[in-house]
């Protein structure tokens, strides 16, 4: 068949687009135009990729909360460099932190804690401390409750897989949660 | 040369992918954490018998520890340009560490995949690697260190900021994961570079590991992530994990493409690459690490009989300058690393070329 594009070669470069209503659509061109319009190919890519995006963002709803994605540039997220404020502790300033973006030392986050607060909401997922308390060790007690958040997590998965009638990774969230339960199971 | 440095060079490096799961695709999982000490200012405001005080306290710590106890302690000041290079090719310590003007050391197991820069941008960057997508077993080796380390110093931490880091891109877990992906059959596709903006608007940081940008050298790219405040370790790995896992299925699907739709195009790409690492007498790095990836795509796709995952591995890393010039033996200037770069690829190929005769 004929290239889509410029009508005169022969078409050899098939490229498959699928959409997530699962309507399919197949781009015919030859490998000129392919080069030519490697632009257009990618302009493709970007339709295909919107719904990539969809995708993994469903995937992962619930999980990521609040955090926008990709960082601002910390003189965004981080605002006025014209405040003057010390660090009483390491006689740090306001003003080097804003050129140095780094801090001077584990005190003047107290001392900066307003003006650092809404730079930090913008770059993280979340302003309070989750993880681990110094010396935790990795016992059973945590290891239980990971096993709690991944179930919850693949329930998730499985729920919007079914919803968007995608079977094959629903059977494979559906195998991973049995597979978790039985872990749950021996650790009670 | 430093008698570290030496060893080092003896070893394996240790995180290349030869084995672990999903080698083909991800080569290196790598977790670091940064912490500080209490009490200390952070390293760009600290005096130097602050710095100084910092290092011996680390390397004491680590002599408590299981997996450091027994390990290369080294002083940054101690190596010259060359030694230090070595340690960046190796990827023990980042570009930064190895300018800094300041007191600073480093501390590595002998297997290379465990590593602490001491007084980089924190005072300690803990970090473990490992081959292929391991990221739980990494996380498993780097939190019992961790551990063990907070029993012989006080880190600093906040009950709601948590550990508390130099730059607050940091604070929290202070834990930067992340992947190093081989993803050509993608850039072949012309798939990667909505590819990456997909993953960066899901707040995941992507790098070339030798470019800038979205054209990457030898088709490397790292995801990591970039929040490290709000959720728990374990949910940060839990979630780049299935991040990772979908974009090597991504990959994958983009090689049986090309395998099954455009054959010639896959064929010639390898086809070539080959071509020059087995003839070429001037190689420079760029053109040798294209030519290694696609390579390793032949290598990955059974293209070849003699060439294996090992030998790929093996090159990427000395066909690096400082590596290059630890195989001559001397200083070499920029044409001479291109000849010797495309020498040792020849030898190499040839040889196997021999061994597959007899």
């Amino acid at each position: 068949m004929l290239c889509e594009i410029c009508n005169k070669n022969e078409a050899t470069i098939h490229i498959k687009e699928m959409s997530l209503n699962g309507e399919g659509k197949t781009l015919h061109i030859c490998a000129g135009c392919s080069d030519k319009k490697n632009e257009f190919a990618s302009m493709l890519k970007d339709v295909n990729l919107n719904d990539l995006v969809k995708q993994i963002a469903n995937d992962f709803k619930g999980l990521i909360d609040g955090g926008m994605g990709g960082m601002l540039e910390q003189e965004v997220a981080f605002g006025d460099d014209k405040i003057d404020i010390t660090c009483k502790d390491c006689k740090w300033t306001w003003k080097k932190f804003r050129k140095y973006t780094r801090l001077g030392c584990p005190k003047c986050y107290d001392a900066f804690e307003k003006e650092l607060i809404s730079g930090i909401k913008s770059i993280h997922n979340g302003v309070n401390h989750k993880g681990k308390i110094p010396g935790e060790r990795g016992n059973d007690f945590n290891k239980k409750s990971n096993f709690y958040f991944q179930l919850t997590a693949l329930q998730d998965l499985l729920k919007e897989a079914v919803k968007s009638e995608d079977y094959e990774n629903a059977a494979t969230y559906r195998d991973e949660i049995s597979e978790l339960k039985k872990k749950l199971g021996e650790h009670e | 040369m430093n008698n570290a440095i030496k060893k080092i060079l003896n070893e394996k490096v240790a995180w290349l992918a030869d084995k672990g799961p999903d080698k083909d695709i991800a080569i290196t999982s790598r977790i670091r954490l940064a912490r500080n000490i209490e009490g200390y200012s952070f390293p760009i405001n600290a005096k130097e018998e602050s710095l100084v005080k910092i290092i011996d306290t680390v390397n004491f710590a680590t002599t408590k520890t299981g997996a450091l106890k027994e390990s290369f302690k080294i002083r940054l000041k101690d190596l010259n340009p060359f030694e230090r290079r070595i340690l960046m090719e190796r990827r023990l310590v980042s570009k930064e560490f190895i300018s800094n003007k300041r007191t600073s050391g480093i501390v590595i197991n002998k297997e290379e995949n465990l590593s602490i820069m001491i007084n980089e941008e924190d005072h300690l960057r803990i970090q473990a690697l490992d081959s292929g997508l391991q990221l739980e077993s990494v996380w498993e080796r780097l939190n019992k260190l961790d551990n063990e380390l907070s029993q012989n110093m006080g880190f600093a931490y906040d009950k709601k900021l948590g550990f508390l880091t130099s730059c607050p891109t940091n604070v929290g877990t202070g834990m930067r994961a992340s992947v190093m992906l081989h993803l050509p059959a993608l850039r072949l596709t012309n798939q990667v570079a909505p590819l990456i903006n997909g993953v960066k608007r899901l707040g995941y940081e992507v790098r070339g590991i030798f470019g800038e940008g979205s054209e990457s050298l030898g088709n490397l790219y790292q995801i990591s992530n970039q929040s490290t405040l709000g959720e728990r370790e374990e949910d940060i790995i839990f979630k780049l994990n299935k991040i990772i896992l979908k974009v090597i299925e991504h990959e994958k699907d983009a090689r049986i493409y090309l395998l099954e739709k455009e054959q010639n195009l896959l064929l010639d790409n390898v086809g070539r690459a080959y071509g020059i690492l087995r003839h070429a007498y001037l190689l420079n790095g760029q053109e040798a690490t294209n030519s290694l990836s696609a390579l390793r795509l032949g290598v990955d796709m059974g293209m070849f009989t003699t060439v294996d995952l090992h030998l790929v591995n093996d090159l990427f890393v000395l066909i690096q300058a400082a590596h290059l010039q630890n195989y001559y033996g001397n200083s070499l200037t920029q044409k001479d690393r291109d000849i010797v770069r495309a020498e040792i690829i020849r030898a190499k190929l040839k040889d196997l070329e021999r061994k597959r005769k007899q």
